[in-house]
């Protein structure tokens, strides 16, 4: 197994390039009747490219059926792909799948997919084997593995006593025994609690790209995920990489010329004339009487004063003006929005294929 | 093939039954009482019998222990993989093993060893409670019963990877284990020789493999025959050995590939 610490920060370990993935269609028994030589192929991965360099936090977002989990599945050597050029640390995923399954690991979020009649250290040490570490270091490496994600005092346990929590820390200290350079989760914290995920999170950003200098390419729906944990992200639909970029700069990018103005005059004709919308009242605005509205200010910070100027002129008290938080579910319907593909003309879309 | 992780596997395997502490026990003294039955019908239909099996051992207990021991053995054989990848493939823990560097000839003998070598096991144990019970055993021809016993094992996993091969592509094994078991117990010899089977139906046995298996078997084991006097049914074991397993293990990795190609390795 190759170790993620003889990776220097910076260098490049996932290039994907051109990858597309076409699935067959199941077609109904008439359809095949009636053109039985046809046959209907789905696009899931579509010329995607984009690289991830070691010590970096890579997220994948994206509407259900995007491609993301599939493209992940590429990356594992689950899937080959029909087009296009994967390599993983300078292994292609299609002619050297052994080479990168030494140094890919990808977090497979089944529970089931452990033996839950086993402890967890047993379930580690079975899998320490199958990942051919070194037999003397095995005790270590899984000692190691149980303390990163806090399952020492477990590790006698049975895995069918475990709770869903404690399951998915035993399966990522299970992509670990390897030291991977390559780490690959889809939705990792779909069932850990708040502050397990937070605690998950900062585990994920300090142990792994931080200390061990791996690559993590991560599949969310998560915006703390997206947000707070990748350096880059990239926005897929339909099988295709619509955007890439830093999460704060798409999210800038996409509402950068919305704004919050706090008033107690939501009607006021002056506010329809900047593309007034509602905003959904909140606790706080009911309890001070001040509604948020939310106005367009195309032109950036000067525009925004210029609004903001013409608005007190006009006679309409506002508390606070402020720029629009944009949630992750916004982001990426607005990349999808503007993409090139559905008439848009995005920014985004033109970093496709340059990282 | 790494042996360490097959051994990896197996010890999984064997930890898990352990695990479940009354039910080893009591399928281990099932085995033992089991034999009892057995003992007082064999001996009840000995005159019925006798004339039947006189070219394979003499005494019918002894007859069906040996053919129950191999039919044990190459029902194991070739439905453990096929069993184990489909409630593996629905776990997911199939996903989990392959995405480790493990080759995919050590993940079908790693997730299937232990079940074959229990079903081996408990085989040999009945034999032993039989030999108790008055079973003579030429035990100078264990080498070459071993021999035999590995053949029919090999033969049989060779159809078992083809079944499993089916559940990998098609997640279905078109119950070719079932054929094979039904095909082997009624024509492969293990209650009654092939000799007392109908002509018209004895050309299916001439593809039974355990019809070669068990013959030479109780030729070694029961009268003490030595290996020139079972060549015969050996060359053709050994011929279905490694037709078998040849195309078995192509069947297999094909099926592979064909799951990475549709995508299908890793839905469950």
């Amino acid at each position: 197994m190759s170790s993620a610490a003889s990776v220097h920060p910076g260098s490049l370990l996932v290039s994907v390039r051109a990858l597309t993935k076409r699935f067959r269609v199941r077609r109904s028994w008439r359809e095949v009747a009636r053109h039985p030589l046809t046959r209907a192929l789905q696009t899931s991965v579509d010329a995607v490219t984009f690289d991830v360099q070691a010590g970096e936090f890579f997220g994948l977002l994206g509407p259900n059926g995007a491609g993301k989990t599939t493209l992940l599945k590429v990356l594992a050597t689950f899937i080959l792909p029909d087009e296009g050029e994967v390599r993983i640390d300078g292994y292609d995923v299609r002619r050297e799948p052994d080479a990168v399954r030494a140094r890919v690991a990808p977090v497979i979020a089944n529970e089931r997919s452990l033996y839950w009649r086993l402890t967890a250290r047993e379930n580690l040490e079975l899998f320490a084997h199958l990942w051919r570490v070194p037999s003397n270091e095995v005790p270590q490496r899984i000692a190691e593995a149980l303390d990163v994600v806090g399952l020492t005092d477990t590790r006698r346990k049975m895995v069918g006593q475990f709770s869903s929590g404690m399951l998915q820390r035993l399966l990522i200290a299970r992509a670990l025994l390897p030291q991977p350079r390559v780490l690959l989760l889809d939705e990792p914290t779909r069932s850990l609690d708040p502050v397990s995920a937070r605690e998950f999170r900062r585990f994920l950003r300090e142990e792994l790209t931080s200390r061990r200098n791996c690559a993590v390419i991560i599949a969310t729906h998560n915006a703390d995920e997206a947000l707070e944990l990748c350096t880059r992200v990239g926005v897929m639909n339909a099988g295709k990489l619509l955007a890439i970029g830093t999460a704060r700069d798409l999210v800038q990018r996409v509402g950068d010329d919305r704004y919050v103005a706090w008033t107690q005059t939501p009607d006021h004709p002056a506010l329809r004339g900047f593309g007034r919308t509602e905003i959904p009242a909140t606790e706080e605005s009911v309890r001070s009487g001040w509604t948020p509205v939310s106005v367009r200010a195309v032109g950036g910070e000067r525009a925004s004063a210029d609004i903001l100027a013409e608005l007190v002129q006009a006679g309409v008290p506002i508390s606070r003006f402020e720029r629009a938080n944009v949630s992750l579910a916004e982001l990426i319907e607005a990349v999808i929005r503007t993409a090139p593909e559905n008439g848009g003309g995005h920014n985004g879309a033109a970093e496709k294929g340059r990282q | 093939m790494s042996p360490r992780a097959i051994a990896a596997l197996i010890r999984a395997g064997w930890r898990t039954a352990l695990s479940y502490r009354l039910r080893f026990a009591v399928s281990l003294v099932a085995l033992l009482v089991m034999i009892v039955p057995l003992y007082f019908v064999s001996r009840a239909i000995q005159p019925l019998m006798a004339p039947a099996i006189a070219s394979e051992g003499t005494h019918y207990f002894a007859f069906l222990t040996v053919g129950l021991f191999a039919s044990t053995l190459v029902a194991s054989c070739v439905a453990a993989l096929p069993d184990a990848i489909t409630s593996d493939l629905n776990s997911g823990f199939f996903e989990a093993v392959i995405s480790t560097p493990v080759g995919a000839g050590s993940v079908a003998v790693g997730l299937s060893g232990y079940p074959i070598l229990r079903s081996g096991l408990r085989g040999a144990t009945l034999v032993l409670a039989g030999a108790l019970l008055g079973i003579q055993l030429v035990w100078a021809r264990l080498p070459e019963a071993m021999l035999i016993i590995a053949l029919i094992a090999v033969a049989h996993y060779g159809i078992g990877l083809m079944a499993a091969a089916l559940v990998v592509a098609f997640r279905t094994n078109s119950a070719i284990p079932q054929i094979v078991l039904l095909t082997s117990g009624l024509l492969g010899g293990v209650y009654y020789p092939t000799t007392v089977i109908p002509s018209w139906i004895a050309n299916v046995s001439d593809v039974v493999p355990l019809a070669y298996g068990l013959r030479a078997l109780r030729h070694t084991l029961l009268d003490g025959q030595g290996i020139q006097m079972v060549l015969n049914d050996l060359g053709i074991l050994t011929s279905f050995a490694f037709v078998l397993i040849a195309v078995g293990a192509m069947a297999y990795r094909a099926s592979l590939h064909y799951a990475r190609q549709a995508g299908s390795l890793s839905q469950y």
